[in-house]
């Protein structure tokens, strides 16, 4: 433990990042209690207060139906980390036993199995995601199907690699020979030898699944209307460039903090990981 | 007389692969009474491991694997059993130490709590506590002198020669009639390898416990063993009490590999011809070794 806190203390970076990814956090659970206007997460007007620069209380300045940049940006922090952990709580699982599996048992189980994977890898991601979604309604729900089908062979080739040389180890023959099931063997054995390099992958991971439903509102296939969105909120403002600047900027930058956030805390967590291996 | 505790009688072994059968045992027999240690020893590629893993059932799973022959454990003929049954014998009725016993542990977990995996294959149910009790009193017969301390400990925290005898201890734990010992301590150095070696020989006596015991190491063999196989290139090439076999190497492959070991007195490497025709020579069994209640 004392460890881990000089890894942490030693390199600013990680602090840098363990502060981005508290402020995402805290501030998207809390969004009901820090946001002047709660109300204009949703469908509400203001024409009144329309595409202003910004000026107290609204300090990130108002879109151009006269709602609070601030807060809708908060709440749109709450979507995609909410959007963010089920995606990894569906795909991580659904990834790590696929390549346990393969990696494991090997022969024609490991050639249909990691051939299926290529197939999903092969695939550009945005491209799968956009064309799920061109079929799908696009919907927070099925944003979040489309992100996790791109999402999991990732896993699946990660643990495929660790497992494979996992199991030539000494511990799981012994396994093995103490009449061990093949069970056993996967996910009491070999699997927490993985556990550090899935839960860093993890951590990395979530930016990148911010960052890509981002991107695949900025389409205009993700999140929809009202509901506040990163992603869209820098497509709708991109129009009034420059003149509103704003619009984009402050969104943009919001993804910026919480992926960048995400990355240094990932790259931490590897490097105490690592070191404690 | 009571069935041998193994008995191996004519095994062949071949690998199936895309240039045909590929065959590595070509008939070898051997017995093991109760109690009794046994050593078989050979050449690195004699097909010394294979045998102890088609005792254990773990080539007979593969695919490629063409398994024939006899293999009975306990009197039971190995290839009627189902799947199931051999795998209550694993880890009960026998078990297997390995050549490198900080590898064969998982990092992941406390000593305490593989002893206790180990303990519920013997007594399932079995709670921590009494696990516990029992792997207290496991490494203490292994002459572990803190046992609470080994017991919490990670095994990259503990020296290679404490886990080798962990190890020895939990292959014990679960009172096996039969021990299959791989070249165990090889990855260890020699005063080591030596004090595990005595203590894996006063814990298989008191336990009554047969060894079939693995190596190469022709010095560890001969103060370990009550009695030799000599293995070559899939053939038990002769096979006799040690003493006798050290004496009066009989097999041309037995003399060989006797004059092969490095001498501590100095005089260079010794040359031996790699391979010759003499080591085909067929097998020499002493007077009254033979497997029980059958000629030769």
């Amino acid at each position: 433990m004392n460890r881990t806190l000089a890894i942490l203390l030693r390199n600013p970076l990680s602090l840098l990042g363990l502060a981005l990814v508290a402020l995402v956090v805290l501030s998207a659970i809390s969004a009901d209690f820090i946001t002047p206007f709660p109300e204009h997460a949703g469908a509400v007007v203001d024409f009144a207060n329309f595409n202003k620069a910004p000026e107290w209380p609204y300090i990130m300045g108002t879109d151009l139906v006269g709602r609070d940049l601030f807060t809708r940006i908060v709440y749109a922090y709450r979507i995609s980390l909410i959007l963010g952990v089920v995606v990894l709580a569906i795909a991580v699982p659904i990834g790590v036993t696929i390549g346990l599996v393969a990696g494991y048992f090997g022969g024609w189980v490991e050639y249909v199995l990691m051939r299926v994977t290529d197939v999903f890898l092969s695939i550009p991601p945005l491209v799968l995601a956009m064309s799920m979604m061109g079929v799908l309604e696009p919907t927070l729900t099925n944003g979040m199907i489309a992100v996790t089908a791109m999402w999991w062979p990732w896993y699946t080739r990660l643990v495929y690699n660790l497992a494979r040389s996992e199991k030539e180890e000494g511990y799981v023959l012994a396994a093995e020979v103490i009449g061990a099931s093949k069970a056993h063997v996967m996910f009491r054995e070999i699997l927490p030898n993985c556990v550090p390099s899935i839960l860093t992958k993890m951590t990395l991971d979530l930016g990148f699944v911010i960052l890509i439903a981002s991107s695949l509102s900025f389409l205009g296939l993700g999140v929809q209307p009202p509901t506040p969105d990163l992603g869209s909120m820098v497509a709708d403002g991109a129009k009034y460039l420059p003149d509103s600047w704003w619009l984009t900027v402050f969104p943009g930058l919001a993804i910026l903090v919480a992926v960048f956030g995400f990355n240094l805390v990932g790259d931490a967590l590897r490097e105490i990981l690592g070191a404690e291996q | 007389m009571s069935a041998p505790t193994l008995l191996i009688r004519d095994l062949k072994l071949g690998f199936r692969s895309y240039a045909g059968m590929l065959e590595v045992l070509h008939g070898i027999s051997l017995h093991i009474a109760k109690g009794e240690r046994v050593a078989l020893v050979g050449e690195s590629g004699s097909g010394k491991s294979v045998t102890a893993r088609i005792v254990l059932g773990l080539i007979q799973s593969l695919r490629s694997a063409r398994v024939s022959g006899l293999v009975e454990f306990e009197g039971r003929d190995l290839a009627k059993l189902s799947e199931r049954e051999r795998h209550a014998l694993r880890g009960t009725r026998m078990s297997m130490i390995f050549q490198d016993p900080t590898s064969s542990l998982n990092p992941v977990y406390t000593i305490a709590t593989q002893f206790h995996e180990v303990l519920l294959r013997g007594s399932p149910g079995i709670s921590q506590a009494e696990a516990r009790r029992r792997a207290v009193a496991a490494l203490d017969d292994v002459a572990i002198s803190e046992p609470e301390r080994v017991l919490d400990s990670y095994p990259f925290q503990l020296s290679g020669g404490m886990n080798q005898r962990v190890m020895i201890a939990m292959a014990l734990a679960n009172e096996p009639s039969l021990l299959i010992a791989d070249e165990p301590g090889t990855a260890l150095d020699v005063t080591v390898q030596a004090q595990t070696l005595t203590l894996m020989r006063d814990l298989t006596e008191r336990h009554h416990t047969a060894v079939l015991f693995i190596s190469h190491n022709l010095g560890v063999v001969r103060e370990f063993a009550d009695r030799l196989y000599v293995i070559y290139k899939g053939r038990i090439v002769e096979q006799g009490p040690t003493a006798a076999l050290f004496d009066d190497p009989r097999h041309p492959y037995t003399r060989a590999l006797l004059q092969a070991v490095p001498r501590i007195t100095g005089g260079g490497i010794p040359e031996i011809e790699d391979a010759s025709e003499a080591y085909f020579a067929p097998l020499v069994v002493r007077e009254g070794f033979g497997e029980p209640g059958r000629a030769g």
